[in-house]
């Protein structure tokens, strides 16, 4: 059976002629056409949110690893001004020495000092209970002294 | 004034050293405390963008299922529109095919 009224316009013939069955299966697969396009043109604009996604994350990474490094730089920093602020250091120290082994003339003291990492200078005070040959009884001393080990 | 210099040169000159050698140290330790300000604001710009980055990465992913959602709104409209057309009449066939090519 044939029927002029589902026609198509074609390059070389004016018109197709169509059974009614074949109209009904040509409208479902152009239906069919119809939604696939708009489908493919969401699925485009998904795999373009993907894309944009994927770029936005790399550039996360980048920032993250910036912000490592620069933590990093001021962990480094850090660790400097502790070794500066160890580089200097002031104690002072009181005690009790002994002239040779004498113990009964024992002398006190005070002793500042400002420490470097190898030198030390100080002032140092000394008091001595007790006369002790020609040494007065009290006297200071200023001292340098630089660590062996 | 110059007999007490003269008596006491040498503490008067480890004084001296003394003071370079505690404002070389403190000028050290301040150029590092304004480089470590330097990094810790640039720290805070990236964390800013990092944070606007993440808002954007938001706003893309919860935009996927509104797309996936639109995608089963048009295969469940051509699904429907497929089943109709064994229903149609020839007059409608015709009329689509009409619309369609003029």
């Amino acid at each position: 059976m044939t029927c002029k009224i589902f026609s198509q316009n074609d390059t070389t013939k004016k018109y197709v002629i169509l059974t009614e069955e074949q109209a009904r299966a040509n409208i479902k697969e152009l239906l069919d056409y119809d939604a696939l396009k708009l489908i493919s043109v969401k699925q485009e604009q998904r795999i373009s949110n993907f894309q944009k996604t994927i770029l936005v994350y790399k550039d996360v990474v980048i920032k993250k690893d910036s912000i490592i490094h620069y933590k990093d730089e001021i962990i480094s920093l850090q660790e400097k001004i502790i070794n500066a602020k160890r580089f200097l250091e002031f104690h002072t120290y009181a005690g009790v020495e002994t002239f040779n082994l004498n113990l009964d003339q024992i002398s006190g003291y005070f002793r500042a000092a400002l420490e470097f990492e190898k030198i030390n200078i100080g002032a140092k005070v000394n008091f001595r209970p007790v006369d002790m040959y020609d040494m007065p009884n009290f006297y200071y001393n200023l001292n340098i002294e630089y660590k062996i080990f | 004034m110059m007999n007490f210099i003269k008596k006491y040169w040498f503490l008067i000159f480890l004084l001296i050293v003394l003071i370079i050698i505690l404002f070389l140290s403190q000028k050290n330790i301040a150029e590092m405390q304004k480089k470590i300000d330097d990094k810790n604001a640039k720290i805070e710009v990236l964390e800013s963008q990092l944070v606007k980055n993440l808002k954007i990465i938001d706003s893309l992913e919860t935009l996927d299922p509104v797309i996936v959602k639109e995608i089963d709104t048009i295969r469940i409209k051509a699904d429907e529109n497929i089943k109709y057309v064994d229903t149609m009449s020839v007059s409608d066939m015709q009329d689509f095919f009409a619309k369609r090519y003029n």
